[in-house]
């Protein structure tokens, strides 16, 4: 009986834990993809300070590939 | 039938496809892409600096720019391979979150391309139809914030758009074709959306050179466009099924 109960529980498990792995990569899609496309300073402000927005590394050196990829760079 | 992968299987099927995408865009924007941009950076510095830094009391700063050409044109490849990995989590996100599927299950190539093409959906089409790309030193009458707004907008409409054409393929009560016109519809309704409902962003002056303003749309769509294939051609053919060992 245990062992009954155990196959029926397992895949539920299974299931749940690959729709909370899901939804892990899904906020860290959205996070790579904010870096590369919108970042204005933001990120890595807390790392370097005001200058982060000064000189906008992020943004700078992502220029060419957010102009092609239609993102709004200035 | 391709078994429909876990998570981790997920993500490892999506992240090569996606390199091999980020490689494959690369290569294009060296060939084709690359020379526009230098050409528009060459036409905004004859223009005159257009973007200073100012200080508290509203006077230019000379602020160096931080990176040169140089180093541009290698952060091209670092942003398609960093664009391509989040893709690749999001796309191995949203296919880890949908499931199998209870009655009616999935394919996972099919699956797999159906996703892709709503990212191209949202992504590329679009915001090629109402904010197409602008080279360096075109600017428009809003300001970044709210262009960027629009823009994030104009993905989520998409997205919504798709997921509902998505659907409506797999309804099981409709026949074959009524599905493809409703999902046609359904399309064309948000592209009449983008279209009629964001506002404009039209440029804030007459671009130098507009033969250089077509051209690098061209190249910019193009090569969005050889991302979302080579991703979903990739993705096709890592997911085949194959024999037991």
């Amino acid at each position: 009986m245990m062992q009954l109960v155990e196959s029926l529980r397992l895949p539920i498990a299974i299931r749940l834990s690959d729709r909370a792995a899901g939804s892990l990569f899904l906020a860290f899609g959205a996070l790579l993809v904010y870096l590369t496309m919108f970042d204005q300073g933001v990120a890595l402000a807390a790392f370097v300070g005001a200058v982060s927005s000064e000189q906008n590394y992020i943004h700078e050196l992502l220029h060419d590939g957010r102009h092609l990829n239609g993102a709004a760079c200035h | 039938m391709t078994a429909w992968p876990s998570a981790g299987g997920w993500l490892r099927v999506a992240l090569l496809a996606a390199i091999a995408a980020a490689l494959a865009v690369s290569a294009f924007d060296f060939a084709v892409s690359e020379p526009l941009v230098d050409s528009a950076i060459r036409l905004e510095k004859a223009a005159g600096p257009t973007h200073v830094h100012l200080d508290g009391a509203g006077t230019a700063l000379a602020v160096p720019e931080p990176f040169g050409r140089k180093a541009q044109h290698g952060g091209l490849v670092i942003a398609e391979l960093l664009y391509g990995a989040g893709v690749a989590f999001m796309l191995a996100g949203a296919a880890a979150v949908l499931g199998p599927g209870k009655r009616r299950p999935r394919e996972p190539r099919r699956s797999a391309v159906t996703t892709v093409a709503a990212f191209a959906f949202a992504s590329l089409v679009l915001p090629a139809v109402k904010y197409p790309a602008l080279p360096p030193g075109a600017e428009t009458l809003r300001g970044i914030s709210e262009r960027q707004l629009l823009y994030v907008g104009l993905l989520a409409l998409g997205l919504a758009g798709a997921a509902g054409a998505a659907c409506i393929l797999r309804h099981p009560l409709l026949r074959r074709r009524e599905r493809l016109a409703l999902a046609a519809t359904v399309l064309g309704g948000t592209v009449a959306i983008a279209v009629f409902g964001f506002p404009g962003d039209p440029l804030a002056a007459p671009y130098a050179d507009p033969q250089l303003l077509d051209r690098f749309r061209a190249a910019a769509i193009g090569s969005q466009a050889l991302f979302w294939v080579v991703l979903a051609a990739a993705t096709w053919w890592l997911l085949r099924p194959r024999p037991r060992q």
